[in-house]
């Protein structure tokens, strides 16, 4: 009974977040992930709820990210044409922004003094949730930590990344798509899908291929670098 | 009406089944690819067999990915509700995401402008 009113919570507060970002006409700052996550936490606080219970209800919502993900075909299907005639592109794209994000992720946590444990777990930042928590448990690094640095990335690039890439000169949506998905997983996609269905479908694709990716490649790194 | 919500349904249960099918593939074979990515490179060739997409399909599709935000929601929460996570090594933390984040970002956009040059694809 709980987990359902909590579902509703939920989804009451995504609908109001929905609604405050076409008020602001979908600016990046309205970003209805870190808007709805708000209010349902301010209920929880309210009512003295612990996160354990909330979860029961929030589980049925994180279940539906795996139909979602299948979902991404039917978008890249209609638009293989253009995907393909830029593959060279996306994969090079998606390789250099993926190494960038894990060494400068390292690099600027080890010179500002980070733990081992808080390394390893920032490795997988770019991609999804179940992929960062499963390379952080393998390599030693704290999974939760990871979950959280991850949505973390995610909220940041979608509110960042539209605005640093016009500011870099990059109007192009298929770049805007490539940028999104590489950098910040499933809430950069869900963004640049806001932003036309050409960036989400690029979008989609470079978040799958970064995280097949760094799924089989990264955990051999990290062993490799942190024994 | 009701051929609209069969169809619907028909989409919904195709996604599902693509996952399942996806995550036991690669659990039979031991690959550490998750089973939803699996099941959306099954759905991709489904779909170039069958040379089109069904209606149900398709609006059921669209729908999940505009709503996309939503599945994330309470992952949002975890994250408010575990703060103190990210109270170890607090700065340091947030500083290396925000940077390598926005570095990751546009190094992947620039390189994608540039190559998409490099290989006369003017589009």
């Amino acid at each position: 009974m709980s987990a359902l009113v909590w579902l509703g919570i939920t989804i009451i507060a995504y609908l109001g977040a929905l609604a405050l970002a076409r008020r602001v006409k979908g600016n990046p700052l309205a970003n209805p992930v870190l808007v709805a996550s708000i209010p349902v936490i301010l209920v929880m606080l309210a009512t003295g709820t612990p996160h354990e219970v909330y979860q029961k209800g929030g589980e049925w919502l994180l279940l539906l990210l795996g139909p979602a993900t299948v979902a991404l075909a039917i978008p890249l299907f209609r638009n293989w044409p253009k995907v393909r005639a830029a593959a060279a592109p996306l994969l090079l794209a998606i390789g250099a922004g993926s190494a960038t994000a894990v060494a400068t992720a390292l690099g600027t946590a080890w010179v500002l003094g980070a733990e081992l444990e808080t390394l390893i777990s920032l490795a997988p930042k770019s991609v999804t949730t179940p992929i960062a928590m499963g390379i952080a448990q393998t390599t030693g690094g704290l999974p939760l930590l990871a979950a959280a640095i991850v949505i973390v990335t995610g909220i940041i690039g979608a509110i960042a990344g539209p605005w640093l890439l016009n500011r870099m000169g990059i109007a192009d949506p298929e770049a805007h798509g490539v940028a999104l998905g590489t950098a910040a997983h499933g809430i950069g996609t869900a963004r640049a899908f806001q932003e036309g269905e050409e960036t989400g479908t690029f979008s989609g694709v470079a978040m799958g291929i970064n995280g097949i990716a760094t799924a089989l490649v990264l955990p051999w790194l990290l062993i490799w670098l942190f024994g | 009406m009701i051929r609209l919500i069969g169809a619907l349904l028909g989409g919904a249960v195709a996604l599902v089944a693509a996952q399942l099918v996806g995550t036991a593939f690669m659990q039979g074979m031991s690959i550490p690819v998750p089973g939803a990515v699996a099941g959306l490179l099954l759905m991709l060739l489904a779909l170039a067999i069958a040379g089109g997409v069904p209606d149900g399909l398709g609006r059921m599709s669209d729908f999940l990915l505009r709503h996309l935000n939503l599945f994330f929601v309470p992952a949002g929460v975890g994250l408010m509700a575990h703060l103190g996570l990210l109270a170890r090594d607090g700065g340091p933390l947030v500083i290396a995401i925000v940077v390598s984040t926005l570095a990751g970002l546009v190094v992947a956009g620039l390189v994608f402008v540039w190559a998409r040059k490099r290989t006369g694809d003017v589009t």
